[in-house]
């Protein structure tokens, strides 16, 4: 009972952690290509002494960066600093890359070698509250975006991240101030706004929590691939609303996403149940375990529904298998 | 302006594992969401109206944790209360338990103890005019160690309720010597037990006609020193999945006084981490089931086989998880009929993120959680409760809850600034289908936040309104003086067993009028490290006359009254009929009659 919130199933939650993780950098990379070259702007000012040839392959790496292809950029960029270990902008480019490859502690090292040779850009100290919060260590993610924010107040990606880390934080009043700057300085962003509706579910606040789902799905109306977060986040408030029937248009579009999560075929599959449609219900519960086989709750779930379809080999066969996993995922 | 990173700062913080706790944190981030609703003001025409009066009735307990800077769990977890008639005066005593003191930091794991008056257990007796004394001294019921529950049951079947007070590191047996003293029987009796017990329940397991006792214990813990710092690396409280799930204690009755342990032999054995206990015939099999609420893992349900032993199905009966398969923090519970379908369900408390679970019993040996249909989800979603107790707060008919509120981690503002450690006490009306939040119908205590603990319900003044007393966990005690409107009808039957226990634990009793049939099981336990009273208690709306009673004893035996008035108590003795009749505070408006069985 200590620590309430650490107390749902770990394996669940850190799967849902690195997809919350993902969603910051999903919600990152846009920004990131838009100022790259910002960046790179500011890093060819810095790098004076660069030769012609290694310039041009820091070139190459910026032009790599910028199409997503850090894994390539790397070696470029690593060898370009083995000639020119003094270059400010090429220690930011590879602490940029280093973030992306999911290695935080070192791209935090390369900022700050970066930060001992030039000021960091609002850009840099985002990346680098970014690597605090992949760590994590909420505390000074919140600080160093905090010091961006102060270079630059006028970035809503930054202040969107600064959302993330306080809703990470459990500060979801706060989380919630954040967003709303994000969204005076870039209307209409349905990340920003599902994720108004999150910190309000998490408040308790399930009427604004409702409404931010809609205006997120609003908002992506004429959109040809939606982000199916709002859509997940309104069937989840539906459902504790007890209006399963109205949940199910909503959790059928995220379950149908390019990627959808294990959640949109659980709810739905949930949504189903409640409202009688047992086969529709097994069927998304097993899509569910398909994406995340190791869940136990998941089966559990699943064996009821096959127990209530009257297939009890099959929803014995479910319960062993969550009984098999909750022993093996007991301390 | 421009800034630099610090590597020393940034470095430090890397390396602290600590850190990792956050992420464990973010784990929620995506969970199911809560409304926090909070009516702030009596809607007066639901008829429900509580005055707090602890002080006006002399009860200025005062429960002592003993907090220290270690963070040790068994600070946060006390205590119970207990209602009960333990002079049989026909008023209700509480009696309430308490901490003890050891040493900060306690390294060499010293026992603790009642080192002053501060940190006695207390009993106080109910006088004629209403008001109570404390008689703890001349009962002698001090006690011993950190007291964490307590359970009332007349284990030798001599008329006299006796107390069994859990806590760390023993438990204590007070065998009621019905003179208004008590003595510890603990060690002739054979229930010390060891570790940390927490909810304990007085119950007929093999229907031998004397009552047995299952009690629970927390986990694995001595004092150990676990270090749990939170994000900002303070020390804090530790989750219990840190500490190794313990077996319940299961004593028989071996009716000359002693008891035997008998957990492995009959079923009741797997490892918990047991906070409530209460007990009812969920599958209509005509024996006691038992329903163990755990901290953070699945939830128990032991059903009884009929052949003396029991088997664990919580989770073929759906009530081991939430409809999500999460576990929760479970802590008390209810196991009654709350929705009048002749079937008991249950309620358990937890804590906040989490949702009071609701489990409606099917009538086919499972449960449908209802928490979202009942409108739970909404109304619980923010709270954390631990006792919990279903009462007819206006004999409307139908059973409301409540719940004493409030955090486990004392520290959980800092952690989540929308979470409380100190909640008011939550009032939910049954309205139904669904439940309301009715709270301020409990009137100033709806405004005052403390960390609620245990929770008992009784007709304290006999007046025919179920009253309640919480517990705070270093703080005062409550006692919720029920002054509903008196306009709807009622009848409250005591049972008297002669094959069976003397209390008519497990008996069920159930009252038909010409429109509602109501069914309620015979149990002190329940709630939260809490005793509640026997009598079984019935609002009957704006009907004044009542069809039947049918009781069903622990014996198999079943019998019928035909209580001629309500508005009334009614003693009922197995095999004999009723044996006295009581309008309890007001004199009767019409002579009783004393009908036969």
């Amino acid at each position: 009972m200590f620590h309430s919130t650490c107390r749902r199933s770990f394996v669940s939650g850190r799967a849902q952690f690195f997809c919350a993780l993902l969603a910051i950098v999903v919600l990152l990379a846009g920004s990131c290509r838009a100022t790259l070259a910002q960046a790179a702007a500011a890093g060819q000012a810095k790098s004076d002494n660069a030769s012609t040839v290694s310039a041009s392959d820091l070139d190459q790496a910026k032009s790599l960066l910028s199409t997503s292809h850090w894994n390539d950029a790397a070696p470029l960029v690593q060898s370009y600093l083995v000639q020119h270990p003094e270059s400010a902008d090429a220690h930011a480019l590879m602490g940029l890359i280093l973030y992306r490859q999911h290695q935080p502690r070192e791209s935090m090292k390369e900022f700050m070698r970066e930060s001992e040779l030039a000021d960091l850009s609002a850009f840099d100290l985002r990346v680098f509250a970014l690597d605090c919060a992949a760590i994590p260590d909420l505390p000074e993610a919140e600080k160093w975006l905090q010091r961006s924010l102060d270079v630059n107040d006028q970035d809503a990606a930054t202040w969107e991240a600064l959302g993330h880390v306080r809703f990470s934080s459990q500060h979801y009043e706060s989380t919630i101030e954040a967003l709303n700057r994000a969204l005076e300085i870039a209307p209409r962003t349905v990340s920003s706004e599902a994720l108004i509706g999150l910190a309000n579910e998490r408040l308790a606040h399930l009427d604004a929590a409702e409404a931010a789902y809609r205006q997120a799905i609003a908002w992506q109306a004429d959109r040809e691939v939606k982000d199916s977060i709002p859509f997940v986040g309104l069937g989840r408030v539906l459902l504790n609303n007890n209006q399963p029937q109205d949940a199910i248009p909503f959790l059928q579009v995220g379950a149908k996403a390019p990627q959808p999560s294990s959640e949109a075929h659980e709810l739905l599959g949930l949504a189903y149940s409640k409202t009688g449609r047992n086969g529709e219900a097994a069927a998304e519960l097993e899509a569910a375990i398909r994406i995340q086989p190791h869940e136990a709750r998941l089966h559990l779930m699943l064996g009821r529904i096959y127990r209530t379809l009257g297939a009890k080999e099959k929803a014995d066969a479910e319960q062993a298998q969550y009984a098999k996993l909750k022993e093996s995922a007991a301390p | 302006m421009r800034y630099k990173p610090a590597l020393n700062v940034a470095s430090a913080r890397l390396c602290n594992p600590s850190a990792w706790k956050a992420a464990a944190l973010v784990a929620c981030i995506l969970c199911n969401g809560i409304q926090m609703t909070h009516s702030q003001s009596c809607d007066q025409s639901l008829g429900i109206h509580f005055t707090e009066k602890a002080a006006a009735y002399g009860v200025n307990f005062h429960h002592r944790a003993n907090h220290t800077s270690m963070s040790y769990p068994l600070e946060v977890m006390g205590s119970g209360v207990a209602l009960l008639d333990y002079d049989n005066d026909g008023r209700l005593d509480i009696f309430l338990v308490n901490g003890a003191a050891f040493p900060d930091p306690n390294p060499s794991k010293q026992a603790p103890q009642k080192s002053g008056p501060e940190y006695w257990n207390r009993l106080y007796h109910q006088k004629s005019d209403g008001s109570f004394e404390d008689v703890t001294a001349k009962a002698g019921l001090a006690g011993e160690g950190y007291g964490m529950g307590v359970a009332v049951g007349d284990y030798d079947n001599d008329g006299n309720e006796d107390l069994f007070v859990t806590g760390f590191p023993h438990n204590h047996l007070y065998h009621n010597n019905g003179n208004g003293t008590f003595t510890d029987v603990t060690d002739a009796a054979g229930v010390a037990g060891e570790g940390w017990s927490t909810s304990a329940a007085w119950v007929d397991l093999d229907q031998d006609g004397f009552l047995d006792l299952v009690v629970l214990r927390y986990f694995k813990w001595d004092f150990d020193d676990k270090d749990c710092p939170t994000p900002d690396g303070v020390r804090s409280y530790c989750d219990p999945k840190v500490f190794p799930a313990i077996e319940p204690l299961v004593y028989r009755n071996d009716k000359h006084g002693h008891f035997v342990e008998v957990a492995r032999k009959i079923g009741i054995d797997k490892p918990s981490k047991g906070l409530g206990i209460a007990i009812a015939d969920y599958n209509r099999d005509g024996k006691i089931d038992v329903y163990v609420a755990n901290d953070g893992m699945d939830e128990f349900l032991y059903r009884n086989k009929g052949n003396g032993t029991f088997e664990e199905t919580g989770v073929s009966a759906n009530v081991a998880t939430d409809e999500n398969g999460r576990n929760f923090a479970g802590m008390g519970v209810v196991f009654e009929d709350l929705n009048n379908d002749g079937l008991p369900d249950i309620v358990v408390t937890d804590l906040a993120q989490q949702t009071y679970p609701l489990f409606l019993n099917q009538g086919n040996g499972t449960f449908d959680y209802a928490s979202s249909t009942a409108g739970l989800t909404r109304l619980t979603m923010s709270h954390s409760a631990w006792g919990i107790q279903a009462l007819d707060a206006g004999n409307r008919g139908v059973r409301d809850l409540i719940a004493a509120q409030g955090h486990v981690n004392v520290d959980i503002q800092k952690d989540n600034p929308q979470l409380n450690y100190l909640e008011p006490p939550l009032l939910l009306r049954n309205a139904g289908r669904v439940y309301q939040d009715a709270s301020a119908c409990l009137g100033d205590i709806s405004k005052q936040p403390f960390a609620g603990r245990g929770l008992a319900t009784g007709d304290l003044d006999n007046d025919g309104l179920v009253d309640v007393v919480m517990t705070g966990n270093d703080g005062q005690a409550y006692i919720l003086h029920n002054e509903s409107s008196k306009a709807r009808h009622w009848i409250t039957i005591q049972l008297v067993g002669v094959q069976s226990n003397r209390d008519g634990i497990g008996a069920e009793v159930r009252v038909t009028t010409a429109k509602t049939k109501q069914f309620a099981t015979v149990s002190t336990s329940g709630s939260y490290e809490s005793s509640s009273d026997k009598r079984v208690h019935f609002g009957l709306g704006d009907e004044d006359s009542v069809k039947s009673v049918e009781i069903r004893w622990p014996s198999g035996a079943k019998q019928t009254i035909v209580p001629p008035s309500t508005d009334r108590f009614y003693t009922v003795t197995e095999g004999k009929g009723v044996t006295a009749v009581s309008c309890g505070k007001h004199p009767c408006a019409t002579q009783p009659v004393h009908p036969s069985a």
